[in-house]
């Protein structure tokens, strides 16, 4: 074999090769990218000299990637589960800080931050007494002390002689918490449509970190109930014109007195008489049959929740009908198509006899005629 | 390393000490003269694309629901080169599978019309194919014009569905035909061409336009009929 047909070939093994190393190892890294497109600080932070790790929240363990994957919210705050922080390189001995304070706010470590007075925004949330012989100490922290926040928290360990006092203080411990208890925005422009077993809803999507999408319906809508109010937060349905601030539309044909847009609703206990389903992921449409509504007819909303859990407010209402359909087939039919499904080769009476034959004729002509080419190349080659 | 390669290192090697003259004459009577080297060529494979819209064999119901919808059709299709005339032709056997898609909305039974519902006709052919094709010109004169016939078995699969009823399924077998003409693109650039097949393997690669026709037998949906598909094919 000539040399450099040889080393060609070599080169492309060697290609292949990185190009499949490559490939593989692009799998864990996108992995990575999708499990880390969330605000995702690490479990640990030094800021200050002092160590803070997230212990756990409640029963879990924070060093794990699915916990720290999405930001602390809702889910989380309702369960009022307990933060626990593990303090480390404390000074010891006798004249170590006796105490360790927590605030919460900017920059407050300073005199000025946690003076409480001007526009600083620090709180203390807790202290505690500290072992002076350690330079180790765990703490927890009520998550609900924290859940009134809007956003991110940041958490300051501040070791200290004398509570209250206003030096400065060095070192301290500093924790950003991610926290997300703000209410995602509801879908905007819901819209129903119609159908046998597939009938769509669609929505725009106002905020990119939705988790999933309940479609909420009420399979026994009425008449005369205004399903647009614009969405505000609070507000209650509005029977002018164009409803005031909302989108401008207004239909009272299909509504329900259990479905208000713009109000709060508990998607895990809804009233008696509503169903729903959810759309995992930010998506912008979802779909119900006739048999997850079974009625002629629905009102459907949709509720968002964000990743950390917390659920928006209604969307507006929009009507869905079930109707029976037709589509390809059925109007192949009609206009006097006479095949059927299966296969047209094996169907008794299907093909004439002649057919059959021709076709089984050319497969048969065309795999011989293939064999012998092939003999006659290796014989050749030979 | 072999010897001759290792040999001509050593002279080149040596060479270099020589004066300009010298070196020169040892060259032209030490280096053996080049030689045309490729690498083995058995495969043949075309990705290929176009429109397409069976002709239902009059029906209206197509026409009634996708009328607009040409696809496209995606496919891709693989030959065994089994006999060659060196820069003449060649024989190829081979099978291929693609894919297309036709949807639109369903109507609704009350006679209210459209709705959101909708409904789709999904085919995926599956083909077995002779074809011969013909490289004598770019091969032998230098115009980059490749001529094919192919001829074949086509067991198309087809799926029809309303929202999410399945209606139904089936094959549609018969004769699938058809004539290419191709662009060679080594005429263009031989020196890519040649580097492609010492790195890839790829003897050659051209751009192609196909036209062909499918037809079923009488059984079965006839969701047959003529399109055209452009494409990029590589031999190696």
């Amino acid at each position: 074999m000539d040399q450099r047909l040889h080393n060609g070939r070599a080169m492309r093994r060697t290609l292949w090769f990185w190009v499949g190393l490559v490939g593989s190892c692009w799998l864990p890294a996108f992995a990575l990218a999708q499990s880390s497109t969330e605000t995702t600080p690490t479990a640990t932070s030094t800021s200050g000299g002092i160590g803070v790790q997230l212990k756990s929240v409640g029963d879990e363990s924070y060093t794990s990637q699915a916990l720290r994957g999405t930001p602390l919210g809702k889910t989380q705050c309702d369960l009022k589960v307990n933060l626990v922080f593990v303090l480390t390189n404390l000074a010891v001995g006798s004249r170590s800080p006796k105490y360790i304070e927590i605030y919460k706010g900017t920059a407050c470590n300073t005199t000025e931050g946690k003076d409480g007075l001007g526009n600083d925004d620090c709180e203390r949330i807790k202290f505690i007494n500290r072992t002076q012989s350690s330079t180790y100490e765990m703490l927890d922290i009520p998550i609900e002390d924290v859940c009134n926040s809007e956003g991110d928290v940041t958490l300051w360990f501040l070791p200290v002689d004398t509570l209250g006092t206003n030096a400065n203080i060095t070192p301290y411990g500093m924790y950003d918490l991610p926290l997300d208890t703000i209410a995602p925005n509801p879908p905007a422009n819901v819209k129903g449509g119609d159908g046998e077993t597939q009938i769509r809803i669609t929505w725009e999507r106002t905020d990119s970190n939705i988790s999933r999408n309940w479609l909420i319906w009420d399979p026994k809508p009425v008449s005369g109930v205004i399903t647009t109010d614009g969405g505000s937060a609070g507000s209650a349905a509005v029977t002018d014109d164009d409803g005031g601030t909302d989108d401008g539309i207004v239909d009272t044909s299909c509504g329900s007195p259990l479905l208000t847009p713009g109000e709060a609703i508990d998607v895990d206990k809804l009233p008696k008489g509503l169903s729903r389903k959810q759309a995992v992921g930010n998506v912008e449409s979802a779909e119900l049959s006739g048999s997850d509504i079974n009625s002629p007819r629905a009102a459907v909303a949709v509720v968002s929740q964000d990743l950390a859990g917390n659920f928006s407010m209604l969307s507006n209402v929009t009507c869905v009908n079930v109707v029976d359909t037709s589509g390809f087939w059925d109007e192949y039919k009609v206009n006097g198509g006479d095949a059927d499904g299966g296969c047209a080769c094996s169907l008794p009476g299907s093909l004439t006899a002649g057919t059959r034959h021709s076709a089984g004729g050319l497969l048969a002509a065309f795999a011989l005629f293939g064999l012998v080419i092939v003999r006659m190349r290796r014989k050749r080659l030979s | 390393m072999t010897r001759i390669g290792f040999g001509s290192l050593l002279l080149l090697a040596a060479s270099a000490a020589w004066s300009g003259a010298a070196h020169a004459q040892s060259d032209a009577s030490t280096i053996p003269a080049a030689r045309k080297i490729s690498s083995p060529e058995r495969f043949v494979i075309e990705l290929r694309g176009g429109p397409y819209q069976p002709d239902l064999g009059g029906n209206g119901a197509f026409d009634r629901f996708f009328g607009g919808d040409s696809g496209p059709l995606l496919g891709l299709q693989i030959s065994y080169i089994a006999y060659r005339v060196p820069d003449i032709a060649y024989v190829t056997f081979g099978g291929g599978f693609s894919w297309v898609n036709f949807s639109g909305a369903a109507v609704a039974v009350n006679g209210s019309g459209d709705v959101t519902e909708e409904t789709s006709l999904v085919l995926l052919p599956l083909s077995a194919v002779a074809s011969l094709r013909i490289d004598a010109l770019p091969r032998k004169l230098g115009l980059p014009f490749i001529f094919a016939g192919k001829i074949g078995w086509q067991w198309a699969f087809w799926d029809t569905d309303t929202g999410a009823k399945n209606d139904a399924s089936g094959w549609a077998v018969g004769l699938l035909y058809g004539a290419q003409l191709a662009l060679d693109l080594d005429s263009f650039d031989s020196a890519a061409a040649r580097s492609l097949d010492e790195e890839w393997g790829i003897n050659h690669s051209y751009l192609f336009f196909e036209v062909y026709r499918f037809s079923p037998t009488s059984a079965s949906l006839p969701v047959g009929g003529t399109g055209w598909v452009l494409g990029l094919g590589f031999n190696f």
